[in-house]
């Protein structure tokens, strides 16, 4: 069963993602900040990781950037849900080696569906 | 005899009339003298007669001696008319006896012979030589015509008294007799005549060469008078004439003042490049291609060129001198040099002067370089004024209260900085109560000043000039010196200058720090602004994030199936949030666009897709609304410069509004065109149009129309104020037309993309 690790400090998101993911059929760790994230992602190394960026200390951005310098992270699918709408937080995102990028508000519909695509594409 | 003048060359033609230098005028002497007639020697009319007379009075002694006894009656005649014809001429002045009578009197004077031969008995031989004497005093005297009529009327005389005599006038001894005396008369007469008029003209002539002469000799004196009172009366110039191998000849007072030495010692012995520095004439000389001598400074002058140069000239007492020179050649009437005359004048003064703005021109340099530090500036400005206008020491004093305190000090009044002084008995505080610039002379004397603090500072004459910017006087510059009567006019403009600087520098100092301040409060806020929308976004959208996701979890029953009533507060719940949050989205954009901190990156855009896929975005919202959204875009609709996300949220808006405004059923057209260099879009609904009076405020912000409001349908009326926005910023235009009832029909305008356009990225500050 794909694993997916959510990390975000708010627990209404981690309660989310998990009911819908679990709901979904995958299996679902969760971490509430960047360090506890990055942690988990380089011992799990799960299937797909949706990141928050906005979170005190270490930032999704700085996350982001640190697994794609470690070679067992490197091609891990990382999505970042955030409420950073603007454009130029969106290229930052990207830059910082993000796979997906979604702007909260979001439909967790849409969220299943894209981590869904994400761990599929991952796969091949 | 002729005497011809020698001209001057043709220059000086025109001022001949007020000419001064010696010139003979040209004079004609004739041959004639006639315009000495018979005018007597004035004062020697005696003289000339006494001869004549004499012999007259011999003659009567004669011929009593000799003749027979005399007729008496023909002897009283004689005598009378000699007498007559001597002393006539006495009674007139000279030159003022008729012609006729001068004519008549040598006839008289033969004719008294004439008689005083008959009164003798009629013998001629004694008598011819008496006959000579009227002829010849005609000759002397008179004119040639006058001698000729002197001659024939000796002639007559001698005929008639032959007759009368009876002694047979034309017997031949006696015809022999009076031809020969009339031969001897007229040869005689004629060669004392003409000898005569040579001598007479030749001293005429010469008298007037000797008026002339005496005449030019006065002009030259009064030349050289004048010449010498010029030299003279320049006493500030020095000018110093020298002759062709520069050996000096004029030496004049103002030279002699200037460079202290006597004329004496000077002229015809020491020549002109004495007075001059020998480093400076070797330095002409070499770039002149010369040795060192007097030519060096004669060259130009040798070709007419008057040269005026800087020298330093070197006085008596060894000092240095700077001068200008300015030198030329005097040149006689053949054009050959005859001499050299140099103008000098001390240019010490001039060199002073051009120092002085030198150094106020390094202090405007030094305070531009020392830049905002106030202080330093002050304390290079105080040390100028020192050294510019000799102050022992100089203050700068603000005004505290009752009193003065000083704020910095230089020179002398160094270690009086902090110093307090009552601003009633300081000339300072007097300085900046009355605005303008004061001088006390001595403070000894002057009642202005408390005359027991001066002297504590040393301070026998001050000058204390308000540092003014614009309208008002912060502070005071103040020097003073030890001595009384110190500081001359110059050295008050210097420090006025000064002070001038000063005040611009303090009021500098203070726009500076001013603006460096507001500069900083504007940064601060601008990043503030800046923040504001992003920190605004983020904190808004996330309470928003678990609302919506919520509500549509629970709407799909992930929280366990729903009652129809739940379902219903469920939907209502979740269509609210979600107008929530578009009010947010909208009025955060506004925000971003007015505070400035919205970019537009333009790149190159295929219009075609961006439209369809507003339409496919739209797509589900017009169906729940039944409105049939139509969408086309031409081929040729080809590319824009455009922000791709900004301008598909302007076409978001503008189609979400016309599906909005629709009637259920109806048709919203979204159409992409090209035309020219234009690119078109259109948005055509057939919904509820819009009021006249309200279609020109429809890009207001928060403006909603009265047929909206009125259906209460949902809007923040800042759909259109962000389209607005938008499509100005991609330098087009928007534009609105509708009817109330059968729908609006809103047209965005841009220009298309050049086939080699590049992004580029527009910046522009909050519009209105």
């Amino acid at each position: 069963m794909p694993t997916v690790l959510v990390v975000d400090d708010d627990p209404d998101i981690r309660d989310i993602a998990t009911m819908k993911l679990e709901q979904a059929g995958l299996e679902v760790v969760t971490e509430a900040d960047g360090e506890g994230g990055l942690a988990a992602a380089l011992e799990l190394v799960p299937d797909a990781l949706l990141l928050d960026w906005m979170m005190p200390r270490l930032t999704g951005i700085e996350v982001c950037v640190r697994l794609r310098e470690h070679p067992q992270t490197a091609r891990l699918p990382i999505i970042l849900l955030t409420a950073k709408a603007q454009e130029a937080d969106i290229e930052r995102g990207f830059a910082a080696g993000a796979n997906d990028y979604i702007v909260k508000p979001f439909s967790p519909r849409e969220l299943v569906a894209r981590i869904t695509a994400a761990l599929a594409r991952g796969a091949k | 005899m002729t005497v011809h003048a020698t001209r001057r060359p043709k220059a000086f033609a025109a001022d001949r009339s007020r000419e001064r230098t010696p010139c003979i005028c040209s004079v004609q002497v004739g041959a004639s003298a006639s315009r000495w007639g018979l005018v007597m020697p004035s004062d020697r009319i005696a003289g000339r007669l006494a001869p004549f007379a004499m012999v007259a009075f011999i003659a009567y002694v004669l011929s009593f001696a000799f003749g027979t006894t005399p007729k008496i009656a023909p002897l009283i005649l004689s005598a009378g008319l000699t007498v007559l014809a001597l002393g006539l001429p006495l009674c007139f002045r000279p030159g003022r006896m008729p012609r006729v009578l001068r004519l008549a009197l040598p006839g008289a004077c033969l004719v008294a012979v004439a008689l005083l031969r008959w009164s003798a008995g009629g013998q001629l031989s004694g008598y011819g030589p008496l006959f000579m004497l009227p002829v010849l005093w005609v000759a002397l005297y008179g004119s040639s015509a006058e001698l000729a009529a002197a001659l024939m009327v000796l002639v007559a005389t001698l005929l008639t008294s032959a007759s009368l005599v009876g002694a047979g006038a034309f017997a031949p001894a006696e015809l022999r007799r009076t031809l020969l005396v009339v031969a001897v008369a007229s040869f005689t007469g004629i060669s004392v005549h003409r000898l005569v008029s040579a001598v007479r003209a030749k001293a005429m002539a010469l008298r007037e060469q000797t008026a002339a002469l005496r005449d030019a000799e006065r002009r030259a004196r009064s030349a050289r008078d004048l010449f010498a009172g010029v030299l003279r009366a320049a006493t500030e110039c020095a000018i110093i004439a020298t002759d062709p191998d520069g050996i000096i000849t004029v030496f004049n007072e103002g030279a002699q003042r200037m460079l202290g030495y006597d004329a004496g010692e000077m002229v015809g012995r020491r020549g002109l490049a004495a007075l001059h520095l020998a480093r400076e004439v070797a330095q002409r000389a070499s770039q002149l291609g010369l040795e060192p001598c007097f030519e060096v400074f004669a060259e130009a002058p040798r070709y007419g060129i008057a040269e005026t140069r800087e020298w330093t000239y070197v006085r008596r007492d060894r000092c240095h001198l700077p001068v200008a020179a300015t030198m030329t050649a005097m040149r006689n009437p053949n054009d050959e040099v005859t001499g050299f005359i140099v103008i000098a004048t001390n240019i010490t003064a001039r060199r002073m002067e051009q120092a002085r703005t030198r150094a106020i021109i390094a202090t405007q340099a030094e305070i531009a370089s020392a830049g905002h530090e106030l202080n330093t500036v002050m304390e290079r400005i105080a040390a100028r004024a020192l050294s510019l206008t000799g102050a022992a020491g100089a203050t700068v004093e603000v005004p505290d209260r009752d009193e003065m305190v000083c704020a910095l000090a230089a020179g002398s009044l160094a270690s009086f900085v902090g110093m307090r002084l009552d601003r009633a008995g300081s000339l300072s505080g007097l300085c900046l109560a009355e605005k303008r610039i004061l001088s006390s002379e001595d403070a000894a004397l002057d009642p202005r000043v408390d005359r027991d603090s001066c002297h504590q500072f040393g301070a026998r004459s001050m000058v204390a000039v308000p540092l003014r910017h614009k309208e008002t006087v912060q502070a005071v510059l103040k020097v003073v010196a030890p001595l009384a009567h110190a500081f001359s006019e110059s050295d008050i403009e210097t420090l006025e200058l000064l002070a001038n600087l000063m005040g611009a520098a303090l009021a500098h100092a203070e726009d500076y720090v001013r603006l460096a301040e507001a500069n900083s409060r504007l940064l601060e806020l601008d990043r503030l602004k800046d923040g504001f929308v992003a920190t605004a976004s983020h904190e808004l959208r996330t309470p928003m994030a678990s609302i919506i996701a919520y509500t549509e979890m629970l709407h799909d029953g992930d929280g366990g199936p729903l009652t129809p009533d739940q379902e219903r507060m469920v939907s209502a719940v979740g269509r609210n949030s979600r107008r929530l949050l578009g009010l947010i989205e909208d009025l955060l954009a506004l925000s971003e666009i007015e505070s400035g901190a919205l970019k537009t990156r333009r790149a190159p855009t295929e219009l075609r897709p961006l439209v369809e896929a507003v339409g496919e975005a739209l797509r589900p919202t017009a169906e729940a609304a039944s409105v049939d959204l139509q969408v086309e875009a031409g081929d040729d609709v080809g590319t824009i410069l455009a922000d791709a996300a900004q301008l598909d949220r302007a076409l978001m808006n503008v189609v979400a509004n016309a599906i909005k405004f629709s009637i259920p059923g109806g048709r919203v057209d979204l159409r992409a065109t090209r035309r020219g260099a234009l690119v078109e879009i259109g948005v055509t609904d057939r919904g509820i149009g819009i009021a006249p009076q309200d279609q020109e405020r429809m890009f207001e912000r928060f403006f909603r129309a009265a047929g909206a409001r009125e259906r209460a349908i949902p809007g923040t009326g800042l759909g259109l104020a962000i389209v607005k926005e938008i499509v100005t910023r991609h330098g087009g235009e928007v534009s609105l037309e509708s009817k109330l009832g059968e729908g609006t029909r809103v047209t965005l305008r841009l220009p298309a993309a050049a086939p080699d356009a590049t992004a580029d990225q527009v910046n522009i500050a909050a519009t209105t």
